[in-house]
């Protein structure tokens, strides 16, 4: 019984745990069938907008133009100006007049006389008559200029002495000289005969004195010797009269001086300053597109200089340039400070006339002033200081100039243009029912021209093959006149006549590029009083070739290839996918029948897979295309292949049904097509 | 979609959940034995699949081999996509302890599990599962209305039985650990191939309920719920036949939250749109994969509280004896929400008193025909051991058969 029982129970454990295992869903062998793709291929999506006209009828052509040669003017080149260097020194440098004055008493002088003084002193208050009284002295009497100067030695200027008598009587053989104090030298020396009562009397002496006058702070003026005459009757004697001294110090111009400088410009100077690299140009009025004005300042000057840079004649909305700056007091005089600044013009407007006369060209004027201003301060300046200035423009590139743009020839070419056209087509064979071609200018600048065409070459360079294309029924050499503003270009174009012979032959080559050789001349009547001329950078000379090909054609085996890049990163869950089969749906309308053809391949342009359908797309007819249905079987193998792939070459291999008569493609055929597949696909199990 | 197809049809379940009533009529049935009060402990283990459609290849290829292979499910091809396919598959098994009290009430104990999955779909949903779209190219693939219903759950039961003279009835509650719920319904809805694939259509009403499904099963509680079951056993007298009349899986369980996803559009697919097949680039080879394409339909995601019922159903045995050592049996099930009855016949033949063989038959319900032989050996005084097979056809013609089903269980009696 007890071994039933634990047999039961084993049992029924195990039945309970043991036997419910979760299942996993089962792979499943699936086919697929789902659709990939659909797309619809016209003529706009086949030839890009830029490449296509329409006639009315819907009749497609290809138009393409393609650029020979094109060129602004060497004008727009970089301009420079010569270095503009302005030195300055102090000989315009200037100091305010100086006044100075002092005095003596007739007490003053009473005791240092000790014959008349006594009685003179004595009778102060009382009117008596005063007699006369000979050889009188005083001095030093001090002037003192220290507030405005310690000592200055001038170039130029005056000194002028005045002696006011106040005493009640009048003076004479007034000997009186003014000596620095400190050296001791006389400055002035001189004589008055006779000063009345009341009387003041002056004498000016010229200071431009070799050597140079040295004017010290303080003066000392002597009266060395003068005579109180006597008076014509009684007079009040008041010891408290004067007389006054005076020194005036006028027109100065130093050549050193430590000295309280009042604000003065040291520098003020225009500059005409020819531009270069202009050739032949006559350039009167200039935008700048990009360019710099570059200022360096070098002074010894121990004080701050303030300068003021300009340019009347350029200008920016309406405001000339115009800068001012600040260059810190020299250390010393043998420690110039040095500043350097740089200016953007771009967009400046200049006037290359000269100025304030107008009357040149290729010129560049410019207005420097430099200026210390007054601080109060005593300031150490010599004539041996120096401020140098150096003004220069650099980078300069005008983006539009009026004047004359210059007369020169240039010989172009070969000048190579790439032709895109035929990038992608390779045909066994190809004609045209028409082609048309013309040769065009556009001039953006009103600077005429003369262009001579020597040759025009299609060349394809994968093969070597070229073809000269026939020039005979154009205008050769080519008038090109200037354009009437910088918005409305001067165009013209020459069309080749009864070209399509020899244009089949150029266009059979499928060439990817021309060849042109020609010789172009500027301002070929070289006129050049002829200043209303003007260019814009942006505005160029071209010559073009436009290429009219009406779709209209007889084709064997044309062959579109293109290269794109693949990527199979993002097809999710491929591993499930195995062999099946490709299908591509596609209802033409164009009288074209097609074989197309894949080829994957890897990073290394090996090829990996390649993909060809069963059978080759029916050609079509206009509002009744054909249904084709392509299949590609592929084996779990080829689509590893495909899903290897990074890049894959796209082949269509074109042919018209008939090889006599053209056929025509017009705007409402269309190509349909719908990519779908049909797969085995493993779907589920664990890898779910 | 497919996901839910694939768990909903292909994790293992049962036929039936077997209970109390079975340890009664199979004990009558195999050994004669009409003595219901003696005490014992009963316990059973089966695994079947039913269906009228699917063949026990492509199901034996599903469980054992983990991969259905293309050629298995060839025969899906030539079904009406209109038609119905009706699938009953799973495990079960279970553990009963009944008291020994004469004419008296008795008491039961049990513990089992069971998962089972239920459904009847339209054939388009069981070929566009197996065989994928390619082979119904402009074909219209009819795909509901169709529901697909998985339970995983485990039970602790407890019952009572009272048995005096001709008759004996009982009812057990279960309470359920359910661990896995998978339900999938289809309204109308179909998906049309164009021919060479260049376009899919479809129109689309289905609702998908899933419990989480990160836990073992036998740790996972993902919902509780109750089953009921009840029966009636009649025997008038020893040459009288014996009556089980039951109803089965009356009960509910309860879901805190279950992920579902709903969607009523039509949707059609016809490629990617390239406006300039010329200018190739990556969005062209930027697919998505069948998963990821779910969220490009626009599913509408919640995650609500759910009730769901369980697939309530009665079983009816009959069996007659013939003689003393022959039985008839005769059994119908039908289920209460869906399909049709089900109706099983047999002969028990008891050679000897310690075992006994029945050939049966079984057609209707979720199946087209069955055979089976079952087996019964009284080993000692106390152990009963049963066998029950519909493998023959499985052995026999596994491309050409649609269900199997094995059976093993006993009883000790004390």
């Amino acid at each position: 019984m007890r071994t039933y029982l634990k047999l039961v129970l084993v049992f029924s454990i195990a039945i309970t745990v043991g036997c419910r295992r979760e299942l996993e869903p089962p792979e499943v062998e699936n086919e697929l069938l789902t659709p990939i793709l659909r797309t619809s291929l016209d003529i706009s999506k086949i030839v890009p907008d830029s490449l296509r006209s329409e006639a009315d009828d819907g009749l497609i052509s290809l138009v393409y133009r393609t650029t020979l040669y094109e060129s602004t003017l060497d004008i727009f080149d970089e301009l420079t100006t010569k270095q503009f260097e302005n030195v300055a020194k102090l000989d315009s440098l200037k100091l305010d007049d100086r006044i100075v004055e002092n005095h003596i008493t007739l007490g003053q002088i009473a005791e240092n006389d000790q014959v008349y003084g006594p009685t003179i002193i004595a009778l102060n208050g009382q009117t008596v008559p005063i007699p006369a009284i000979s050889n009188l002295s005083f001095g030093p009497n001090v002037l003192d200029g220290s507030e405005f100067f310690d000592e200055m030695t001038l170039d130029t200027g005056y000194m002028t002495i005045s002696i006011s008598n106040g005493f009640p009587s009048s003076i004479s053989d007034i000997d009186f000289s003014i000596v620095n104090q400190t050296a001791q030298n006389a400055i002035v020396q001189d004589t008055f005969s006779k000063i009345y009562p009341n009387q003041t009397r002056s004498k000016t002496y010229d200071l431009d004195q070799d050597p140079r006058v040295v004017v010290e702070s303080f003066l000392e003026a002597w009266v060395d010797n003068f005579n109180l005459d006597a008076s014509s009757g009684p007079v009040l004697i008041d010891t408290s009269d004067r007389i006054t001294v005076k020194i005036t110090i006028g027109d100065l111009r130093v050549y050193a001086a430590v000295a309280v400088f009042p604000q003065q410009n040291i520098i003020n100077t225009g500059d005409i300053n020819a531009m270069q690299q202009v050739s032949n140009s006559r350039i009167i009025k200039a935008v700048a597109k990009k360019g710099f004005v570059n200022v360096e300042v070098v002074s010894t000057v121990e004080d701050e200089l303030y300068f003021y840079y300009n340019i009347p004649e350029g200008l920016y909305n309406g405001s000339p340039f115009d800068i001012n700056e600040t260059i810190p007091a020299a250390p010393s005089s043998n420690k110039p400070s040095k500043k350097s600044f740089k200016y953007d013009v771009s967009g400046y407007e200049f006037g290359m006339t000269g100025y304030p006369i107008k009357d040149s060209f290729n010129v560049f004027y410019s207005e420097l002033r430099g200026e210390i201003q007054y601080t109060g301060k005593k300031r150490n300046i010599t004539l041996e200081d120096s401020i140098r200035i150096f003004v220069h423009l650099s980078g300069f590139i005008p983006e539009y100039m009026e004047g004359y743009a210059g007369d020169t020839t240039i010989s172009v070419g070969p000048s190579i243009a790439k032709l895109s056209l035929f990038d992608k087509l390779s045909a066994k064979s190809l004609s045209f029912e028409q082609v048309k071609m013309s040769v065009g200018i556009s001039n953006g600048n009103n600077v005429p021209f003369k262009i001579a065409i020597h040759e025009i070459k299609a060349k394809n360079t994968k093969t070597g093959k070229s073809v000269s294309i026939d020039l005979g029924s154009v205008d050769n050499p080519i008038s090109v006149s200037g354009a009437s503003s910088i918005f409305e270009p001067w165009e013209n174009s020459w069309s080749f006549e009864n070209a399509t012979a020899n244009l089949n032959n150029v266009l059979s080559i499928f060439p990817d590029q021309f060849e042109t050789s020609m010789t172009i001349e500027i301002n070929p009547d070289k006129d050049t009083n002829d200043l209303t001329q003007f260019a814009v950078d942006s505005n160029k000379l071209s010559a073009y070739a436009d290429i009219e090909i009406p779709l209209s054609f007889i084709a064997d085996e044309l062959t579109l290839i293109d290269t794109v890049e693949f990527s199979s990163a993002n097809i999710s869950s491929p591993e499930g996918i195995g062999s099946g089969t490709l299908y591509a749906i596609v209802d033409n309308s164009f009288p074209l029948r097609a074989e197309i053809e894949l080829m994957f391949l890897d990073a290394g342009g090996n090829r990996l897979q390649q993909v060809t359908f069963d059978e080759e797309v029916a050609a079509g007819k206009l509002n009744n295309p054909t249904e084709t249905v392509l299949a590609w079987s592929f084996d779990r193998n080829s689509f590893d292949n495909v899903l290897s792939a990074s890049h894959v070459i796209m082949k269509a291999s074109v042919s018209t049904v008939s090889t006599s008569t053209p056929v025509k493609i017009y705007s409402t055929m269309d190509l349909d097509v719908k990519l779908s597949a049909r797969f085995n696909y493993l779907y589920g199990g664990k890898k779910k | 979609m497919r996901l839910a197809i694939i768990i909903t049809l292909l994790t293992a379940a049962s036929v039936h959940a077997w209970a109390q009533s079975d340890w009664i009529w199979n004990q009558y049935l195999y050994s004669g034995d009409t003595n219901l009060s003696r005490g014992g402990i009963w316990c059973h283990a089966e695994y079947g699949i039913q269906t009228n459609t699917l063949s026990n290849k492509l199901m034996n290829e599903a469980i054992y081999q983990g991969r259905i292979n293309s050629a298995t499910s060839d025969a899906v091809v030539d079904l009406n996509s209109a038609d119905y396919t009706r699938l009953s598959a799973g495990t079960n098994g279970a553990i009963w302890y009944r008291t020994a009290r004469p004419n008296a009430w008795r008491f039961l104990f049990g513990l089992g599990y069971n998962d089972h999955a239920i459904g009847l779909m339209k054939n388009g949903v069981a070929q566009l599962y197996l065989k994928g779209n390619g082979p119904f190219e402009d074909q219209k693939m009819e795909l509901g209305p169709s529901e697909i219903t998985y339970h995983s759950y485990q039970f602790a039961g407890l019952g009572i039985e009272h048995g005096k003279q001709n008759v004996t009835w009982g009812i057990t509650a279960q309470l359920i650990k359910s661990s896995r719920y998978t339900h999938l319904k289809l309204g109308e809805s179909s998906l049309y191939t164009a021919p060479y694939g260049t376009a899919v259509e479809s129109s689309l009403n289905f609702r998908y309920d899933a419990s989480a499904s990160e836990q073992a099963k036998l740790s996972a509680w993902y919902g509780t719920g109750y089953s009921l079951n009840a029966y009636y056993v009649y025997k008038a007298s020893e040459k009288a036949p014996m009556i089980c009349v039951e109803l089965r899986d009356a009960g509910q369980i309860f879901y805190q939250g279950v992920r579902r996803l709903r969607l009523n559009d039509s949707l059609n697919f016809y490629g990617v749109g390239v406006n300039n097949i010329l200018q190739l680039d990556d969005s062209l080879v930027s697919g998505e994969n069948l998963d990821s394409i779910e969220a490009l339909l626009g599913l509408q995601q919640s995650h609500p509280k759910l009730t769901t019922w369980l697939p309530a159903h009665f079983n009816i045995h009959f069996i007659q004896p013939l003689s003393e050592k022959v039985r008839l049996e005769i059994g119908l099930k039908q289920y209460v929400s869906m399909g049709i009855p089900e109706v099983a016949v047999g002969i028990a033949f008891q050679p000897k008193p310690w075992i006994s063989f029945e050939p049966r038959i079984r057609f209707g319900g979720f199946t087209r025909f069955d055979v089976g032989l079952n087996a019964f050996l009284q080993a000692g005084q106390h152990l009963q051991i049963i066998l029950k097979s519909e493998q023959f056809e499985n052995l026999i013609a596994p491309d050409k058969s649609t269900s199997q089903y094995l059976f093993f269980g006993g009883q000790v009696s004390f």
